[in-house]
């Protein structure tokens, strides 16, 4: 018994964090407008979410490549990103 | 059977440019046809690798046809240029060939034009295929020497490539000197005999002229020929005599279609990069590495998984971006292709990219 212990110990699992489902938007400076997410994910997430979006377009205008629309995809969640007049509307798509 | 021709077609109008690639597609000798929108990407594919025509529009939005010819004839002297254009004005034409163009047309509009576009392109490409100089088309500079010497002319033979002018001194057939840059005597000769293009003319006689050169002409000609055959594995056809332009291997992978340029970065080494036909090469590796740097620290914060690719679209041109280990690759697609189509071919070169 010992040994099956051994295999169906969960004490390193990592814990499995619910992904974010839903859309908001976000203003010019960052601030979040409208959101459809559950209460459950922090403000901060969605803040940080927000800014590297908005500095990523910003970044690419910089480059010379004004890009309106950005779709980041992880093995485990799809962000998808529209510039819109005045700010960003952001949608969040976990994938499992 | 020879290398495939590349032909460069610039033109502002998206349609215009398919149409052409449709048309020059179906010529005999099958070139590989290219399209630029702007004439920064024109250049920019120019100096990723080597082409045997360009095909430009004059009216563009901000760099016009004058400007691209301008700084074609300074960095790519050998290359043959048409104009190609809706301007059928005589200043436009004559200030067209004045810049060194080989041909000015209009844009074909009747399935007669189309014919006529068609048979001039291909005769400016097996032309330059076969080399030969403005004014004496299909002679090549040998050619030109032995015929001055053969029929003992006393001349002066003026050759101009690109800012290059090199000079050839014949007395009664008999070669006596010649001067390119600060070169004199045979080396001159035998730097000014391996020009495979440009232009020609003859000049008077100069009879005081100290000789220099003390060999045959047909000896000076034979020692030239075996040179130039030694060089021939390294030189470019067409490339007016310049060392052969090393051809990125990303060159390979910008065959996949709509892709417009392409260019690989080390993260955290944004000056490290490479590219093919990329107009601003060095901010968009830095854009490029550190927006995979920042959606890959975000997916950590969110335990959303492995960063796999980004899909971005804008008015000018969409953009892929994907990673491998420390390296990123960052991929320009021509307008209007949809998220799905960027995703797919962003997919498919990255896997061919990896291997």
């Amino acid at each position: 018994m010992g040994l099956l212990d051994f295999f169906s110990s969960k004490k390193d699992a990592p814990l499995l964090d619910r992904l974010p489902s839903g859309s908001f938007t976000v203003d010019r400076e960052g601030n979040v407008l409208t959101s459809t997410l559950p209460r459950s994910v922090p403000e901060a997430s969605v803040r940080e979410i927000g800014r590297t979006v908005m500095d990523a377009m910003s970044a690419a205008r910089d480059a010379n490549l004004p890009l309106g629309e950005f779709t980041i995809h992880y093995s485990a969640l799809r962000i998808t990103a529209r510039e819109q007049r005045g700010g960003v509307m952001i949608f969040l798509a976990p994938l499992h | 059977m020879g290398p495939q021709h590349k032909i460069l077609v610039l033109d502002d109008d998206d349609s215009f440019l398919e149409l052409c690639r449709e048309l020059l597609s179906t010529l005999p000798m099958k070139p590989e046809v290219r399209t630029a929108s702007s004439g920064a990407h024109a250049i920019a594919l120019l100096e990723a690798e080597p082409y045997s025509l360009l095909l430009t529009d004059l009216r563009m939005p901000n760099m016009d046809g004058f400007q691209v010819l301008a700084i074609v004839r300074r960095r790519f002297p050998g290359l043959r240029t048409v104009v190609m254009t809706g301007v059928a004005e005589d200043a436009y034409r004559t200030r067209a060939y004045a810049m060194g163009i080989d041909l000015y047309l209009e844009k074909p509009k009747t399935p007669q034009d189309i014919k006529m576009f068609v048979d001039c392109v291909e005769s400016l490409v097996v032309r330059e295929e076969q080399g030969g100089f403005r004014g004496v088309q299909n002679k090549t500079i040998t050619d030109i020497v032995q015929m001055e010497s053969l029929s003992q002319s006393s001349v002066t033979l003026k050759f101009t490539n690109g800012p290059f002018v090199g000079k050839i001194w014949l007395v009664n057939g008999d070669l006596i000197d010649a001067e390119m840059g600060e070169l004199v005597g045979e080396d001159a000769f035998k730097k000014v005999i391996s020009w495979k293009s440009g232009t020609f003319e003859s000049l008077p006689a100069d009879p005081e002229r100290a000789r220099r050169i003390m060999n045959s002409v047909q000896g000076l000609l034979l020692d030239s020929a075996q040179m130039l055959d030694e060089m021939a594995a390294g030189e470019v056809p067409g490339s007016g005599g310049a060392k052969a332009q090393a051809v990125s291997p990303l060159a390979g992978l910008a065959r996949n279609p709509g892709v417009e340029f392409l260019l690989t970065v080390p993260l955290g080494k944004a000056k490290e990069f490479e590219h093919y036909g990329c107009e601003t090469p060095d901010k968009t590796a830095a854009w490029a590495a550190s927006t995979v740097e920042r959606f890959n620290q975000l997916g950590d914060k969110l335990k959303a998984g492995t960063f796999q690719q980004i899909v971005a679209s804008g008015s000018q041109r969409g953009v892929g971006l994907a990673s491998k280990g420390e390296k990123v690759l960052c991929v320009g697609f021509q307008r209007g292709k949809t998220a799905a189509q960027i995703l797919e071919t962003l997919k498919t070169i990255a896997a061919q990219w990896v291997s």
